[in-house]
C-alpha cells in the first residue's frame, strides 16, 4: 500500500518536472544571463528573452536559453561589462596586500611556517622511529616502563627548565624597569 | 562604409529579412527563425544594428502582452537610413559574390517568406 502511494507521488513529481522542468531550467539560465549584462540593460532584455523561452517547445527553450547565456556574455562585453577574467583579476587584487612590507611579512611567514612544518614533521617521525626501536628492543622486559618513565621525566624536566628560564627573564625585565 | 561594427554573415541574413519588408516590426525569435539563424546571437547583431541606428526598437504595449498572458516582446524595425544602408550593403555583398543574379549561399535569397511579425 505504502509502496503504491510512494510510486504515485513519484509519478506525480516526475510528471510535474517533465511538464515544467525544462522551462524552469531555461528561466534560471535567463536569470543567470541577465546578471551578465549591465544593470541598466537587464530589464529591457528580461521580458524579451522570457518571451522566447515561453513560446518555444520545452526542449528547444533549454537550448535557446543556453545560447542566450553565451550571447549575454558577449553582449555584456559589448555594453562595457568587464570580462570574467578581468573581474577575477580584480577580485584577487582586492584580496592581496598593496604594500611591500605586508608582502615581505607574508612571504617570510609562509617560509617560516613551511620550515616549521618540515621540522615538526621530522621530529615526529624521529620520535615514532625511536619509540618503535625502543619497543622492539625492550619489549617484554622490565626496562620498558622505566624508559617511558625516563622519557616523561625528561619532558617534564625540560618544561620545568623552560618555565624557570622564562620566569628568570621576566624578573630581570622587571628589575630593569 | 556601413557604420555597423563587424558585419557578419548572420547579420546580413537578418538585414535581408528586414529589408524585405522595411515597415514590418519583428521580435528576436521570429526574426531569427525567418532568417534561418538558429542561435540567440541574433540579439548581439540587433544590438549592433541598433547602436549604428540602422534599427530601432520599442517594447510591446503592456496591455497587448497582458491580454495574451505572456511577457512583453521587443519589436525591431529598420530606420529609413538603416533601410538605405542595408540595401547598399546587401548589394555590395552580392557584387562581391561575383554574380549579380546569384546570392551567396549564406544569405537567404528572395523570395523570402513575408514578414511573420505584426
Amino acid at each position: 500500500m505504502s509502496t503504491a502511494l510512494l510510486a504515485g507521488i513519484g509519478f506525480l513529481l516526475a510528471g510535474v518536472f517533465i511538464a515544467d522542468g525544462p522551462r524552469w531550467i531555461a528561466r534560471k539560465l535567463i536569470g543567470a544571463a541577465l546578471r551578465q549584462l549591465p544593470p541598466a540593460k537587464r530589464e529591457r532584455y528580461r521580458s524579451e528573452w522570457l518571451y522566447d523561452v515561453e513560446n518555444t517547445n520545452a526542449l528547444k527553450a533549454v537550448f535557446w536559453a543556453l545560447g542566450i547565456y553565451a550571447t549575454a556574455y558577449a553582449l555584456g562585453r559589448d555594453f562595457g561589462t568587464p570580462a570574467v577574467s578581468s573581474r577575477v583579476k580584480q577580485a584577487v587584487g582586492a584580496l592581496l596586500p598593496k604594500d611591500r612590507t605586508t608582502w615581505r611579512r607574508g612571504i617570510l611567514a609562509t617560509v617560516l611556517l613551511t620550515l616549521g612544518g618540515v621540522v615538526v614533521g621530522a621530529c615526529m617521525v624521529a620520535l615514532v622511529e625511536a619509540f618503535t626501536w625502543l619497543h622492539k628492543t625492550f619489549s617484554g622486559s622490565t626496562g620498558m616502563p622505566l624508559l617511558i618513565a625516563a622519557f616523561v621525566l625528561v619532558l617534564v624536566g625540560s618544561a620545568a627548565l623552560a618555565l624557570a628560564a622564562s620566569e628568570k627573564r621576566r624578573e630581570e625585565r622587571e628589575k630593569k624597569r | 562604409m556601413s557604420g555597423v561594427e563587424r558585419v557578419t554573415p548572420q547579420m546580413l541574413r537578418l538585414l535581408q529579412v528586414l529589408v524585405n519588408d522595411p515597415d514590418a516590426e519583428w521580435w528576436g525569435l521570429a526574426l531569427a527563425e525567418t532568417a534561418g539563424v538558429r542561435s540567440p546571437t541574433v540579439y548581439r547583431s540587433l544590438a549592433r544594428l541598433e547602436a549604428a541606428e540602422w534599427v530601432r526598437s520599442r517594447s510591446e504595449d503592456v496591455q497587448v502582452a497582458s491580454d495574451e498572458g505572456r511577457p512583453r516582446r521587443r519589436l525591431y524595425r529598420l530606420t529609413p537610413n538603416g533601410a538605405r544602408e542595408a540595401t547598399a550593403l546587401l548589394a555590395e555583398q552580392r557584387a562581391k559574390a561575383g554574380d549579380r543574379d546569384a546570392w551567396p549561399s549564406w544569405i537567404p535569397g528572395p523570395p523570402l517568406r513575408p514578414g511573420a511579425a505584426h
